[in-house]
């Protein structure tokens, strides 16, 4: 199967507009002001999928399997406090767990309607017939209280795709989340039909991604070297997405950014984000307390060479994988809120294309608050043509290769280098 | 159970604030507070009638649109102003009585691979464009090294501009 840009894109906006179709009947329906915080279409490993509907206590909604054009799952979950409130402006008699009968009676006849626009829009893309069973009414806080095993069998081991939406409120705290998750025969039938011989093949896509995966446990082994803290890898994914809605996946307050472009048979963007709080215990534990507390010059000389390290690591892997040569620009820095430093490299890319893969990383501390998000954006042609030249035995040696001679190690971060940087002196890489 | 009526699936919601996200815009005659946040290259363009107070805001991304990809009016500079115009006179608007204002086009990160002055860019052809069709700027918080998010009262005509670095909300 080869997944074709301009079919992915047009189904990702059918998510999209049928996300804001279900905000609409919501809003309708409710006193609730709702719009779409954001539709995501990833390529996942499905134990990802388990961990995220295992993640965030309680949820209610219901659950629909599909059949014909499109088989899978739709589930439709708000969080317990979203679903007490909703059930209270559709009916009277609402008990404080919402599962007396006309609570959960009013919840599953909202997230029906709300799943039939989406599952209509769906239809009328495809020209076909898909089949809804009658919705289920599901409660829980793990995974299997929402799929079951068999479903979790259909889906691609390594590279699981899902549509996500979630839906926010004006003025209150509301979760809403909408999961599509097709099985993944039904996909491939679905992208045979919908592209021609130009794309990524699949299988190749699910194998860079095992390599960047294995490429962030090794930046996260490396990081817990250079700063004592134990670190492990949070999620994976890659994020198939419109340029212009990246900004909403990026938290709206102020982050501490570290931003490298890269070029060679592979071009793009590469961008750490930290939390303030995480960029000082970073920087406590590699160079040591600043004075003020507060990220000075030489403080942010040492997020940026230990970015420098970070990125020197996944772009090796990278660039192993590829047989291919990449290059990387010096870091550059800011302080600012999370939607305004990503939108310098969204209007990068905008110029020449549409949508991107991102591929999403968030390492993050096992005992403490702490944790940084890795945005890779490359260029879509340019991955295109990369994936296209990738020989599948590559794959398999790369990682050999990969666990053998530990690359990740070949750059240490140096406490003096970042001397160097605040100097102006530090030019073991070229700008780009 | 109570019932519900659908009615059109489009209709317009009656919130009073709302988002304006990347390459959005919007228009309005019902005094919206219309936000757009974290502008960094990008910018806002605010437009308002002093008498009928119809007002817009588009997020844009790019300066010209016969340069770029895609057929959304709100990601083009020359683009969003021309629609929103348009649409705002269709709305109620006086056009001799509309003014403009400015907000974003900073450099965040120094990149190469940017390009120089990549902020810089859009809002020299907001001006242009905006010159051309006879639209007066009469406020502009552009440029520097910052992000920005802007929250526009339609209502009144109040734009405040607020930065991750200072406590203090610039009113234009």
């Amino acid at each position: 199967m080869k997944l074709n840009v301009n079919a992915l894109g047009t189904f990702y906006e059918m998510a999209r507009e049928g996300a804001g179709l279900a905000a609409t009947r919501l809003n309708s329906m409710s006193e609730f002001d709702s719009r779409v915080k954001v539709t995501r279409l990833h390529f996942t490993h499905r134990s990802e999928i388990r961990n995220e509907l295992d993640d965030g206590g309680e949820k209610v909604g219901i659950r629909v399997t599909m059949d014909g054009e499109l088989s899978g799952t739709s589930l439709l979950l708000f969080d317990h406090e979203s679903a007490l409130s909703v059930a209270g402006t559709l009916v009277d008699d609402v008990d404080d767990e919402a599962t007396n009968e006309l609570a959960t009676s009013a919840i599953v006849e909202l997230c029906h309607i709300m799943n039939s626009g989406f599952v209509d829009g769906w239809a009328d893309v495809l020209q076909a017939e898909i089949d809804v069973s009658a919705p289920e009414y599901v409660i829980g806080d793990t995974a299997t209280a929402f799929i079951d095993e068999d479903e979790f069998t259909n889906m691609h081991e390594e590279l699981a795709l899902v549509f996500q939406s979630q839906i926010e409120t004006t003025g209150t705290e509301f979760g809403f989340e909408h999961y599509l998750i097709p099985e993944h025969d039904s996909i491939s039938r679905l992208f045979e039909t919908q592209t021609d011989d130009e794309g990524i093949e699949y299988e190749k896509l699910a194998g860079f991604d095992q390599m960047a995966q294995h490429g962030a446990t090794r930046v996260a082994e490396n990081l817990t070297r250079m700063t004592n803290i134990e670190m492990g890898v949070d999620i994976r994914r890659i994020n198939f997405i419109s340029l212009d809605a990246i900004p909403e996946t990026v938290p709206n307050e102020p982050l501490v950014s570290v931003a490298f472009s890269f070029s060679g048979t592979l071009g793009g963007y590469l961008l750490f984000l930290f939390d303030p709080k995480s960029a000082n215990e970073l920087v406590a534990a590699t160079v040591g307390e600043s004075p003020g507390g507060g990220l000075g010059a030489f403080e942010q000389d040492a997020i940026k060479e230990l970015s420098n390290v970070m990125t020197s690591g996944l772009l090796d892997g990278w660039a192993n994988m590829l047989d291919a040569t990449i290059d990387h620009s010096t870091p550059a820095y800011s302080h600012d809120m999370g939607a305004a430093v990503v939108d310098p490299l969204i209007v990068g890319l905008s110029e020449v294309q549409e949508f991107a893969f991102v591929f999403d990383t968030r390492i993050h501390a096992v005992d403490r608050e702490f944790d940084v998000d890795i945005y890779a954006i490359p260029d879509e042609s340019d991955l295109e043509a990369a994936l296209d030249r990738l020989d599948a035995r590559r794959i398999d040696e790369s990682l050999e290769h990969d666990v053998e001679e530990t690359e990740f190690e070949a750059r240490e971060f140096d406490a003096d280098l970042v001397e160097e940087i605040a100097a102006g002196t530090f030019e073991e890489v070229e700008d780009l | 159970m109570k019932t519900f009526d659908f009615g059109d699936d489009e209709a317009e919601s009656t919130r009073e604030e709302r988002l304006v996200g990347v390459s959005g815009y919007h228009v309005t005659s019902e005094g919206e507070t219309l936000i757009a946040y974290g502008l960094g290259a990008c910018i806002a363009i605010a437009l308002w009638d002093t008498d009928s107070t119809v007002g817009a805001l588009a997020h844009t991304l790019l300066p010209r649109q016969d340069k770029g990809l895609g057929a959304s009016s709100g990601k083009y500079v020359d683009a969003a102003i021309q629609t929103m115009l348009r649409e705002m006179v269709e709305a109620g608007a006086g056009y001799s009585t509309i003014e403009a204002r400015l907000v974003g086009g900073a450099d965040i990160f120094e990149l190469k691979a940017l390009g120089k002055g990549v902020g810089t860019k859009n809002v020299a052809v907001a001006r242009e464009e905006l010159d051309r069709l006879d639209v007066p700027i009469v406020a502009e918080a552009t440029g520097g090294e910052h992000g920005r998010t802007v929250e526009f009262d339609t209502a009144t005509g109040r734009l405040e501009v607020t930065t991750a670095h200072a406590d203090d909300v610039e009113v234009l």
